[in-house]
């Protein structure tokens, strides 16, 4: 048995002629966030629906916690939990009833209280009778993260989880991946295009691009050796900036004035260098390095 | 396997409305059933025999027939249409037995409201007519003709799960559904005008009541209308061949299509 709770070996998928996804490869550790990233197009969702076996690929291997995805199916599914895209339910049933649907699919029976506990866990609890139909999308993706888990995954695939929820429910769901991946151990991979949950919410972040892989890094480790962008706010912008001119290229925005090519372990000095000369700080906010970075690898396409 | 089949029960009762259809069948056939009885010319009241053998033939032979495609049709394309096909394709569960549960609770769908129906057919026949003169036993009769409806089903669901997996769409379920029902006796003419042999067409050999010999099952003023096939065994096993080759095509596909 390996130890990688999923293991993609070059994985290739055409449409009409047309590669999508090309001679892919990466792996995943346990207990551990990964932010899927990658421009419109990359093949984000076209690989996500090939580790769940909606796509059959058409080279390559997929192998979850040792189980071979061609040759074993039913053993690789039963260790994998997903919501692709939407959180689809049965609308004109209750969420309980939709939760009891999707755990009689799986061997061994998975019991009433592994049910309730999940209900809890999302906090459900108040509207799990009602049907679906009346629920909110974050009450969906709520339920959907809910049937996901049934099974006690190992790996837990979300596609897109953020896509219409408010600031509120992606707290929420952050929340929910952190407890997950440290207590249970579970293995996550979010599909996402926002920058900023990405660097919150995950450990690592894995880039594609024309279905190659690009990159992979840990959150934290990258961004200190690389140069970053920061926006001041000071008492006086006007006598801010020959301050911070010294130290990297300035430029005004409508409220703060952004500095960029610095490295992350020179803000002190700049706080202090600026004080020194009389200019106080009301902010200082270190600027979504991994949308630089991110930019960079993708050749300036937006996500 | 039977988990999967009461899952697709419950669903097709939210689905489909099952309630509602019943609750409506029953009380339109009770109220032309009383109709027939206290405000028809006396004379003109059917007998009990003659009113079993046609709530049979209309009630099974289309509207259940109707809505056991139905059923078994949008248990797969209302899966694709609201795309929870992809919570059920990503279950450790083979494609295959997914479907199969699909066909399997559709004929047990339909099974069930064969049985319901047919119990109240006849007791409506029997209390509400007069059952006195009647030629054959009746109860044997409402059976025999509840059993050759059987592989009728049959054939009809396996065109349900070849259109749904196919087509997607329930609604070409539904008019290919009328279409085999009203111009299968023309094509089958037509065939037989033009001295092929009918015999290997579906149609003709979907009319498995010319090979009984109860006269009310078998109206003898019906017979060779529809240019029966050759015998009961061989029509049951042009049905078989038909039913299995429509349904391996409509598993084939599922089995090997994306999901997208």
């Amino acid at each position: 048995m390996s130890s990688k709770p999923l293991i993609v070996r070059n994985l290739t998928k055409s449409f009409k002629r047309k590669t999508i996804i090309d001679d892919l490869s990466f792996e995943l550790d346990k207990g551990k966030i990964y932010g899927f990233l990658g421009p419109n197009g990359a093949g984000k969702t076209t690989t996500i629906r090939m580790l769940v076996s909606l796509l059959h690929a058409d080279k390559g291997d997929i192998i979850v916690n040792g189980y071979d995805l061609k040759k074993d199916r039913s053993n690789a599914l039963a260790r994998i939990g997903a919501v692709v895209e939407n959180p689809e339910m049965y609308n004109l049933m209750s969420g309980m009833e939709n939760l009891r649907h999707f755990a009689r699919m799986h061997k061994p029976k998975i019991s009433q209280e592994r049910i309730d506990e999940l209900v809890e866990f999302v906090e459900l609890k108040g509207a799990i009778n009602d049907k679906v139909k009346t629920y909110s999308l974050g009450m969906k993706q709520r339920l959907g993260i809910a049937q996901a888990l049934l099974h006690k995954p190992n790996v837990l695939i979300l596609d897109e989880p953020t896509n219409g929820l408010d600031p509120k429910g992606i707290r929420q769901l952050r929340a929910y991946l952190r407890t997950l991946a440290k207590d249970e151990e579970v293995t996550v991979l979010v599909s996402t295009h926002l920058l900023s949950e990405t660097e919150m919410m995950c450990d690592e972040v894995l880039i594609i691009q024309d279905g190659k892989f690009v990159k992979q890094f840990s959150v934290g480790e990258e961004s200190s050796d690389k140069t970053v962008k920061a926006l001041f706010r000071a008492t006086s912008n006007e006598e801010l900036i020959p301050v911070l001119e010294e130290f990297g290229t300035v430029e005004q925005d409508h409220k703060y004035i952004v500095l960029s090519g610095i490295q992350q372990e020179q803000i002190p000095t700049i706080i202090a260098t600026a004080s020194e000369r009389g200019v106080l700080l009301y902010e200082v906010i270190l600027k979504d390095t991994l949308e630089d970075q991110f930019l960079e690898l993708t050749g300036g396409e937006s996500a | 396997m039977n988990s999967l089949i009461t899952n697709e029960l419950i669903k097709t009762w939210y689905r489909n409305r099952v309630k509602m259809f019943l609750i409506v069948m029953t009380a339109l056939y009770l109220i032309i059933a009383f109709s027939l009885r206290f405000f028809m010319n006396e004379n003109a009241i059917p007998t009990a025999g003659s009113f079993l053998i046609t709530s049979q033939t209309i009630i099974n032979g289309t509207f259940l027939l109707f809505y056991g495609v139905i059923i078994t049709t949008s248990s797969i394309t209302s899966e694709f249409h609201k795309g929870t096909i992809k919570q059920l394709a990503i279950r450790p569960i083979s494609r295959v037995k997914i479907l199969a549960s699909k066909l399997i609770s559709g004929f047990i769908a339909l099974l069930a409201l064969m049985v319901l129906y047919n119990i109240v057919i006849y007791l409506v026949s029997v209390l509400l007519f007069d059952a006195s003169n009647a030629p054959e036993n009746l109860l044997v009769t409402a059976l025999t003709a509840c059993l050759y409806k059987i592989p009728v089903y049959l054939f009809y669901l396996a065109l349900s799960v070849i259109i749904g997996t196919l087509f997607k769409s329930t609604i070409i379920a539904v008019v290919l559904f009328f279409v085999i029902d009203s111009v299968g006796g023309m094509v089958t003419g037509l065939i037989t005008m033009l001295e092929w042999n009918a015999s290997y067409f579906i149609y003709p050999n979907l009319m498995l009541e010319s090979y009984s010999d109860n006269t009310l099952i078998n109206d003898p003023n019906m017979q060779g209308l529809f240019g029966a096939g050759e015998s009961l065994t061989f029509s049951l096993m042009i049905i078989l061949v038909y039913s299995l080759v429509l349904g391996a095509i409509g598993f084939f596909r599922f089995q090997r299509q994306d999901i997208a």
